[in-house]
């Protein structure tokens, strides 16, 4: 028991950086684990005692680099009685700590030992580069946690406490500062599981590099990889609005002006058609960042089964986003639904001055069959009005807004405020989708086998895009 | 080459979202071909090129690049007839026997030159105008017409776009675009000189230059000029005195005169040879240069990994967690950690005492024989007995509730009713002091106060059983924060949580009713009630 068993130190070349994680039990080291590995199914979970019997390990690839592995452990459980056996060991033996520790650690391998989880914990913190100690700052600090750091400063690893919790009314952050600095812990990082924050995964890196500064290079990169993956995310998801206002903008319907009847049904099926691409905007949102659309539980957003429980074409969803609907009825249509152009009584070439026109006559033609060629002449055109644009583009960005906030430990619905995006927001990227009006070949739904994909269009989208990204900018998000 | 096939497959293929499934049977085999790669660009290719449909988007692409091949061709073919015939023109159109050398060449290369001098000055000014201007939009436009018309199929126009985009969007776009300009600008000229040597062949022509207000020096200075090039690339070319010679000054006789001071093809050599020299070699070499550009943007540029088509699909081909296993083992034979379970009914099992000090160090004993199960409320449920006599009270890792410590429980009494005040306990040093208090002067009842939104682990039990052995009568477990536990907890798991508290007293050697619920912070009516009772007020 004179060498203390250090592989790490060993002289053939590290093949990870290997980082545990530790804790009291329930203090959301699997969350963590979850959050950091953007693996929802990480481990096991739950609100009781004891859920990680075993030491996992999680590997992250870094690009050009070596791995980081961090192992999430079972909870300390009993903090004030290991160490009391530890000094009664060292006693006993005349071990210095380390070599107590170590000789603990061997001991206790056998199940039937009554520190057996706490011997797994130990184990895989003396076999680190660093440990990351987690705990719950709604909790005071307690006799139990100053045991848990005692015995943890003994394991001559560098330990980084993450406080979690952090965004919970009863945070007491302040008091664990504090605290922790008592026992000369001055690093350390915020870090909340379940309302992520990209800021703070990266000072978690970077504390961890500090503290192990041989491994300084590949932390960086690692999280610079991080950082340039959520950009693209952060992107794609843009677009995706983006490409959904376009198609809710062009989209259009039809019908006969003789066939009074024709107008709800084409109300109904112009509504259908954008309720339908709204929804699979979500869902799409949802696969983009790695949530599913009924695994995760968005009651927050009132969304169940990917799907928005209040309807966009509902006077009173527009309301909530301080949109307000149209004057219906004046125009004659649904709320939700603008009469765009009224070609009665207008010849063909009248309504067909532009190629647009004519594209979209062509479409709805091929869509609805003969039955409507006949009459193009006397056609009237539905579209969705402004403020339903407004309103998908509000509750998207909200969503979109929350999802960027929502870590991976996240199970329950986040307790956070969600962020509502800003009105100038709303209102410009109602205004740019208005500019895919006038051309139905743009929007989706109106060509069942996809948009025309030219410059201009994309163009727009890209300038939606920016917008959104400004707009999440400016929530914070 | 093959990459920029692949990345010209994946981006026909990314339209189909269907398609482009990785969770998807034939996905999945695309998913472990693409994880090979380490690039996550050559990663998302490798996946495309892996699906059943990658062959048919191969052939559309094929299509598609053959039917831009023959659109350039054509492009071509007219351009060169177009120079040719424009060139024919301007060497013979006049009614005079005599050519104007500099209205020829001005008509041969001017449009050529004015057009290479805005090309030139557009990529200056900013690069990407580039891209929207000159005759290789056409080009891209004729195509796209006929390529709309052809295709039919989804996959043929998804093959389209993804040509278009890659071809003529940015980055490239500008490059292919001026190649396409260079190129028709290089057939039109060469077209011309093929009829230029054709007229010059066939035809006697003599070479002129007239003015009315310019002097001849300027205009011998100007040719001279004009047949430096040529000259340094071996054309003949007129000497000065030829230029001098061959002023026009009207007159079949005239004509007889310079005619014969033309030197034998000088004036043949400077045309052709400016025409080569300032039109063609130039519109080639840029057009070489910019095709080499093209090519080089084209295939340098990787796949835009913010389209949310591929950005969906990173996570499955390039996830940030590379892998993951379990390194050291659970237990295989230690018991469940609480045996208590929300859903099982709740018979009261019988209360086995727990003897031995295995129980001190909060080992758990196999509960096979006595399963822990409660459900919705406690076992104990509102009934608490007025105690024996004498009470103590503790804290167990609480916070001092908003109402005191000693608890408070109804206004005017005394806190706890004049219980023996243990003070809250937290750590061994603490633990121990206390119990040796009780076991000085046992009381009839200990009361632990605890928190409910504290997890009961293995320290809990050995704490409680630590003090359930001190020597009290009886040990209660009063839990208080129940509102700050429910407004954390879901029912389930505050369920849970007091399934979890009863088993932790249970696993401390105290029965299923040692537990009671009581809100300290926020004690309702009825709580007094049993306020009074549990303290023995
Ligand atoms: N609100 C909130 N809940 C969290 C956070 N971290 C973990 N949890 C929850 O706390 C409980 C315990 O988490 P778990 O990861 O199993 O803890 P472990 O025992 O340390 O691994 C779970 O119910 C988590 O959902 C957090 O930052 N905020
Ligand atoms: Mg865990």
């Amino acid at each position: 028991m004179s060498a203390p068993k250090a592989p790490h130190k060993a002289a053939t070349p590290p093949q990870a950086i290997n980082v545990a994680v530790v804790g009291h039990t329930n203090v959301g080291k699997t969350s963590l684990m979850r959050t950091l590995t953007r693996q929802r199914g990480f481990g096991a979970v739950s609100i009781r005692p004891a859920t990680t019997r075993h030491v996992e390990m999680a590997e992250l690839s870094v690009p050009g680099s070596l791995p980081v592995r961090l192992y999430d452990t079972p909870g300390l459980e009993d903090s004030s009685g290991l160490l009391a056996y530890l000094d009664d060991l060292r006693t006993r033996t005349g071990f210095d700590w380390i070599d107590a520790i170590d000789r603990f650690v061997a001991e206790a391998t056998d199940d039937h030992h009554p520190f057996a989880q706490e011997a797994k914990s130990l184990a895989q913190v003396r076999r680190s580069d660093a440990a990351l100690y987690v705990v719950d700052v709604r909790d005071p600090v307690r006799a139990r946690h100053r045991d848990e750091l005692e015995i943890l400063g003994r394991c001559a690893v560098p330990v980084l406490p993450v406080l979690n919790f952090i965004a919970d009314p009863d945070a007491q952050i302040d008091h664990w500062r504090e605290q922790l600095a008592r026992v000369n812990m001055h690093a350390l990082v915020a870090f909340d599981t379940v309302v992520y924050d990209a800021a703070g995964e990266a000072a978690l890196y970077d504390k961890i590099a500090a503290l192990a500064d041989r491994f300084a290079a590949p932390l960086a990169r690692l999280r610079d990889d991080l950082a340039a993956r959520r950009a693209q995310v952060r992107r794609a998801s843009a677009v995706e609005v983006a490409e959904m206002l376009v198609d809710a903008a062009g989209a259009q319907a039809g019908y006969a002006l003789d066939q009074r009847q024709a107008q709800s049904d084409a109300e109904a099926d112009l509504k259908a058609r954008v309720r339908q691409r709204e929804a699979q905007c979500v869902e799409r949102l949802l696969d983009l960042h790695g949530f599913g659309a009924d695994d995760v539980r968005l009651s927050d957003f009132a969304i169940s089964h990917g799907r928005w429980d209040q309807d966009i074409f509902d006077p009173q969803t527009l309301a909530q986003y301080g949109v307000s609907a149209s004057k219906a009825a004046a125009t004659g249509a649904g709320v939700g639904v603008a009469i765009d152009v009224l070609a009665g009584g207008m010849t063909l070439g009248g309504a067909a001055a532009t190629g647009a026109a004519l594209g979209f006559l062509y479409d709805t033609a091929r869509t609805y069959g003969g039955r409507l060629q006949a009459r193009l002449r006397r056609e009237v055109r539905l579209r969705v009005d402004d403020a339903t644009l407004q309103g998908l583009a509000a509750r998207q960005m909200q969503l979109l807004a929350a999802l960027l906030k929502r870590g991976h430990g996240a199970i329950a619905p986040a307790a956070t405020e969600t962020l509502a995006p800003g009105e100038a927001t709303v209102r410009q990227l109602g205004r740019q989708a208005r500019r895919a009006r006038s051309t139905p070949d743009w929007s989706a739904l109106n060509r069942p086998g996809g948009a025309t994909s030219g410059r201009r269009r994309s163009e727009l989208v890209a300038a939606l895009a920016d917008t959104v990204e400004a707009g999440l900018d400016a929530a914070g998000a | 080459m093959t990459l920029t096939r692949d990345r010209l497959v994946a981006e026909t293929l990314a339209a189909d979202r269907d398609v482009a499934d990785p969770a998807a049977g034939a996905g999945r085999e695309a998913l472990a071909a693409a994880r090979r790669h380490q690039d996550v660009d050559a990663k998302v290719c490798a996946f495309f090129a892996a699906l059943p449909q990658a062959l048919a988007a191969r052939a559309a692409l094929r299509r598609q690049i053959a039917l831009l091949r023959w659109t350039v061709l054509g492009g071509l073919v007219l351009a060169a007839l177009a120079g040719a015939l424009a060139a024919g023109r301007a060497i013979s159109g006049g009614e005079r026997e005599v050519v104007n050398v500099i209205w020829l060449l001005g008509g041969l290369l001017g449009l050529h030159l004015v057009a290479l001098v805005i090309w030139l000055a557009v990529l200056v000014a900013g690069g990407d105008g580039v891209a929207r201007q000159g005759l290789g939009r056409g080009v891209v436009w004729l195509w796209r017409r006929l390529a709309g018309t052809v295709a039919g199929d989804p996959l043929n126009r998804s093959a389209r776009l993804a040509l278009m985009a890659r071809l003529f969007g940015p980055p490239a776009g500008r490059w292919t675009v001026s190649t396409g300009s260079h190129g028709l600008w290089t057939a039109f000229l060469a077209g011309g000189l093929v009829s230029v040597l054709l007229v010059l062949a066939t035809q006697h022509l003599v070479f002129v230059w007239e003015t009315t207000i310019l002097s001849a020096e300027h205009y011998t200075a100007l040719i001279g000029a004009l047949a430096a090039g040529p000259a340094a690339l071996g054309f003949p070319v007129p000497d000065a005195a030829a230029v001098a010679a061959a002023e026009w000054r009207g007159g079949a006789q005239a004509a007889r005169m310079v005619a014969d001071a033309q030197g034998e093809g000088a004036w043949a050599g400077l045309v052709v040879g400016s025409l080569i020299v300032y039109g063609l070699a130039p519109r080639l070499l840029v057009g070489l240069l910019t095709g080499w550009l093209a090519r080089r943007a084209v295939r340098r540029t990787k796949l835009d990994l913010t389209k949310p088509a591929f950005a969906r699909l990173i996570p499955d081909l390039a996830p940030v967690m590379q892998s993951a296993r379990v390194v050291d083992a659970s237990p295989a034979r230690l018991p469940p950690a609480v045996a208590a379970s929300v859903p099982a009914p709740a018979p009261a099992p019988p209360h086995t005492p727990a003897t031995g000090s295995d129980r001190r160090r909060g080992l758990r004993r196999a509960k096979a024989n006595a399963p822990v199960a409660v459900t919705g409320g406690l076992p104990g449920g509102h009934h608490v007995a007025p105690p024996a006599g004498p009470v103590a009270v503790l804290g167990w890792e609480v916070r001092t509730p908003r109402t005191g410590w000693p608890p408070v429980v109804t206004p005017g009494q005394p806190p706890a009713g004049g219980a023996q005040d243990l003070g809250i306990v937290d750590g061994r040093r603490a633990l121990t002091a206390a119990v040796a208090l009780i076991a000085n002067a046992p009381p009839a009842r200990l009361v632990v106060v605890a928190d409910m939104t504290a997890t009961p682990d293995r320290g809990t039990v050995a704490g409680l059983a630590t003090l359930a052995g001190a020597g009290a009568g009886e040990t209660l477990v009063c839990l208080t924060r129940e509102s700050v536990a429910r407004a954390r907890l879901s029912d389930e798991d505050a369920r849970q949580r007091l399934a979890d508290w009863v088993a932790a007293a249970h696993d401390a050697g105290l029965p299923l009713s040692a537990v009671v619920l009581l809100d300290l912070d926020a004690p309702g009516a009825e709580d007094a009630d049993r306020a009074a009772r549990l303290f023995g007020v």
